[in-house]
């Protein structure tokens, strides 16, 4: 018995070839026949293992057998500057005649809107394909944090501290977004991967960290954490709190772009200068790929979810990203700022720290000698003349570790 | 199912005719796929997931995670032959490794390689099946401003890696620290001398380095000299195989020394793989006796400690893992990955319920390490063989292995540019009498540094130095690099009071 089991995995090869070779028959001479003994490269633009990777190899499995001329499908992983490697190579050096498709990053098109050190692509150029799933993030929380839900979050005063990569990351962009939405939220960057987000709230060093739902809710959950919101849906999930529902009309320009890389979590696009039918080929293929049973059931096994979005549905996605207003960006890229006017409750030494009310209780704000305008009576002036009981305008990035000041402005 | 059942069942479940088979070929394709430099477990596993579809559960687990247990055996290979490292846990094997090939001792380097790296695979088993119970105390004992501390002791090895000329082997650390802030910052997003250059924004990868440090200014010299590896006539292959694995068994208190050092950096989540073996080094040069002489210059105790070490760290690195149900390594989040395809799940479920499969990984580990360091060993007398080969042949194949492993490592054309960077620079070092090794602890250890401190620092501002565990650590390293100060300062204050 065990020795056929054995037998059987060694035919698998076979089988697939065969099953290649009938189809082949089937559909020979229905098309022109461009792709009969092509090989079509799938790009990956990270390395083996992980999202990525698995959702590209699903569709190299299987995306040969619906192209007419059933070319032969290899997988090539092109890792490096966050996605920007592969999407360059897209655009500059591969084959532009079809034979080259890529799983880019999610976050192509913003990246190229707000223009990042080394982008040489254009997302409106390449012909996309779809993409195989969306994803949502969750938020999670320690199981004796203050608050149950975003909307305890938001009522809180005092500030919790949420676990992220570092900038540039999905964990801490989409975290910020709590921030955007007025919640008491200090990131604390640093940390790689889900694993060390989740351990960190499990030694009590933070209160919450955001991650993808599909990575990190389960695991969290298992552990006793608590799920408190959402970023996207999760039909199976309806009691969870969309963050949405608490940003401010003023936010929702920014939200939409932040979110929308979530909706094409897994995008496909073959090269610009493509012929309009291969074009066509190529995306048909790629919809009944994720059609195909066999791909279901394997991405099943491998607990991938498949939610086809169609190449019109992302154009249009990306088409809004990269429409966007430079305001909108600028909230991306600039350091966020928050401005009171308080009088000065405390002046450190020299004048190197001052405490005042803020939005939600007192701040200890640095002012740094360099980065820092002090305005004394509308004229420039020194850090050193700052004293207690002064009534000042302050602006400070609440993000910053020391809150830094940009600007203090006293009467 | 009680625990002894658990053990009895996870054994008999792999020792099933065609999971055994499973378990072999995981064995065969993983060590032939890591003995090239550039390519390790990750690709192997991604490579034979689709195969794992089509099989049962315990043939699965057998054929992924042999994959991965048995993925630091053969890799010191290249290392010890050729100065090139196989993976990024093997690059201390060369400090003493090669300097053995080239005294004609390749078979008893390599010999004590694979026997200290199965006794590592066992130890590193048995600490996780001890641990079993205490496991999540154990993991979150320790924070960033630990972690941070910790590397500082890592640090503070540049004097030991340096040899005699400890003002020049700062230098060089200082540089390796400098180098390895190339790329963007993970805390802050901002990029740090990339000059705009896609290759430079991920950092200077670590294989494409050590390739150029210390393999191409080897390279150059076979070549110049004319002469093979081995400068001298080959010691008796069988005898040298022999007195590899006799090594290893009569230094056994540095091989638990060593695979706790092992088991200990797999186990902290955030220290990363390729801190283990420099860590594993430098403890056995810091505490074996005449070290400061010997080692560096091709003493079997610097193979012995690195390569019991990064195969013990594997079973430390299942200890989060199994603790909290998060993968505690990039690759075994792979493993996991792969093992849901059989309704594997890491977390709670393996410890209580279905703690046989737990068992399971452990017995692997012990069996697959035992079975993959006996198979290298059988090929040890060919491999040897190769220091003996002339130099017109050798440096051409050495050169390309060189070139293709430096690529593998992220198929990136510019990694071949830092590889070349570097091995002139190499040459430079190695020509005017500069010590190498603490360029790469720099380049190491410098990025978990910063990040830690980065963290901590957001945490707790400054005070994360008066946490009870960080201040003791902290105090306990001045002292150490205080020492040889203060004992100067004792004499002469007992010189004048006599």
């Amino acid at each position: 018995m065990q020795l056929k089991k054995l037998l059987g995995a060694a035919a698998v090869a076979g089988l697939v070839g065969q099953a290649a070779i009938m189809s082949q028959v089937a559909s020979a001479g229905s098309h022109g026949d461009f792709y009969k003994g092509k090989t079509v490269t799938v790009v990956v633009r990270s390395n083996p293992g992980g999202g990525y990777d698995t959702y590209g190899r699903l569709i190299a499995n299987h995306i040969g057998k619906h192209i007419p001329g059933n070319p032969d499908v290899i997988v090539q992983n092109m890792p490096g500057a966050g996605g920007i490697v592969a999407a360059n190579y897209l655009n500059t050096q591969a084959d532009q005649d079809g034979t080259v498709i890529a799983i880019f990053d999610r976050g192509a098109a913003f990246t190229q809107r707000v223009g990042k050190e080394g982008v040489d692509y254009d997302v409106s150029k390449w012909n996309l394909l779809g993409s195989a799933t969306g994803e949502a993030y969750a938020y999670v929380a320690a199981k004796d944090a203050p608050f149950n839900s975003l909307s305890e979050l938001k009522a809180l005063s005092d500030e919790q501290k949420f676990s992220a990569t570092g900038p540039g990351s999905d964990s801490y962009t989409y975290t910020e977004l709590l921030q955007n939405a007025g919640m008491p939220v200090k990131l604390i960057s640093g940390y790689v991967g889900t694993q060390e987000k989740l351990l960190a709230i499990i030694r009590g060093e933070v209160q919450g960290t955001a991650g993808s739902f599909g990575s990190i809710a389960e695991q969290a959950e298992a552990e006793g954490l608590k799920v408190v919101g959402l970023l996207g849906s999760v039909p199976s999930r309806p009691e969870l709190q969309q963050l949405a529902e608490f940003m401010p009309d003023s936010q929702m320009p920014t939200m939409a772009v932040a979110v929308a890389p979530l909706a094409a979590g897994r995008p496909f696009a073959t090269t610009p200068n493509v012929p309009a039918d291969r074009v066509k080929i190529l995306q048909d293929a790629f919809a009944a790929a994720l059609n195909d049973p066999a791909l279901l059931a394997e991405a099943e096994k491998a607990g991938r979810p498949i939610d086809y979005m169609g190449p019109q549905d992302l154009a249009e996605l990306y088409g809004n990203i990269l429409a966007a207003s430079d305001e909108v960006i600028k909230k991306f890229t600039e350091t966020p700022v928050e401005k009171v006017t308080a009088k000065l409750e405390e002046v450190g030494k020299k004048g190197k720290k001052i405490k005042f009310q803020g939005k939600k209780g007192q701040v200890s704000s640095s002012i740094s000698k360099s980065r820092t305008t002090v305005k004394i009576g509308g004229e420039k002036s020194k850090r050193g003349n700052l004293k207690v009981g002064m009534e000042c305008t302050i602006e400070y990035n609440p993000g910053h570790e020391k809150r830094e000041a940009k600007l203090v402005d006293c009467k | 199912m009680s625990t002894w059942d658990a053990v009895w069942a996870g054994l008999i479940h792999i020792l099933e005719p065609t999971a055994f088979l499973y378990m072999m070929l995981g064995i065969v394709i993983s060590s032939t796929l890591v003995a090239l430099p550039g390519i390790g477990s990750k690709t192997a596993i991604a490579l034979l997931l689709p195969l794992a579809f089509t099989l049962d559960k315990f043939e699965a687990i057998c054929l992924i995670v042999s994959v991965w247990a048995v993925s630091n055996t053969a890799n010191s290979i290249t290392s010890i032959l050729f100065a090139v490292p196989g993976g990024s846990g093997s690059q201390a094997t060369i400090l003493d490794g090669y300097p053995m090939a080239r005294n004609g001792e390749a078979s008893r380097a390599l010999s004590a390689a694979f026997t200290s790296s199965a006794l590592g695979g066992i130890f590193g088993a048995i600490v996780l099946a001890i641990s079993l119970p205490v496991l999540k105390p154990l993991v979150i004992l320790l924070g960033p401003p630990e972690f941070f501390v910790l590397i500082l002791f890592g640090i503070a090895m540049v004097s030991t890696l340096s040899g005699k000329n400890k003002a020049k082997g700062l230098v060089i650390g200082i540089l390796g620290l400098l180098v390895s802030s190339v790329g963007i910052h993970l805390v802050s997003g901002i990029p740090r001398f990339t000059f705009g250059n896609l290759t430079l924004m991920d950092g200077l990868n670590l294989i494409p380095v050590t390739i150029g440090l210390f393999a191409i200014p080897e390279l150059i010299s076979l070549a110049a000299s004319g002469s093979s590896i081995s400068r001298m006539e080959l010691n008796d292959l069988d005898s040298g195989r022999r007195q590899g694995i006799r090594d290893s068994l009569t230094h056994w208190w540095l091989v638990i020394r060593s695979s706790l050092v092992g088991v200990w950096v797999g186990m902290i989540p955030g220290l990363g793989s390729s801190v283990a073996d420099w860590f594993a080094y430098g403890h056995a040069r810091a505490t074996e006796k005449g070290a400061e002489e010997t080692f560096g210059k091709g003493d079997v105790r610097g193979v012995i400690a690195v390569d019991s070490a990064t195969n013990a760290k594997e079973g430390g690195s299942l200890i989060p893992t199994l603790a909290f149900g998060i993968p505690g390594s990039s690759t075994l989040a792979l493993v996991f990955g792969g093992l849901l395809i059989v309704g594997v799940k890491p977390g709670k479920e393996i410890l209580t319920t279905h703690l046989d499969v737990t068992f399971s990984f452990i017995w692997l580990l012990i069996i697959a390490s035992v079975i993959t360091s006996l198979l290298c060993i059988v090929f040890i007398k060919p491999l040897a063989k190769a220091t003996q080969v002339r130099p017109t042949l050798l440096v051409p194949i050495i050169c390309a292995v060189s070139v293709v492993g430096a690529f593998a490592n992220s198929n990136n054309f510019g990694d071949i540019l830092v590889m070349a960077t570097f091995g002139v620079f190499g040459y430079w070092l190695r020509l005017h009498g500069w010590p190498r090794p603490p360029l790469l602890l720099g380049l190491v250890l410098g990025p978990e540094a910063e990040r830690h401190l980065w963290t901590s620092y957001q945490l707790y501002e400054w005070e994360f130095v008066l946490r009870p565990i960080t201040g003791s650590l902290l105090i306990l390293l001045i002292m150490i690099l205080g020492w040889p100060t203060l004992k100067v300062l004792f004499a002469k204050m007992r010189e004048e009071k006599v």
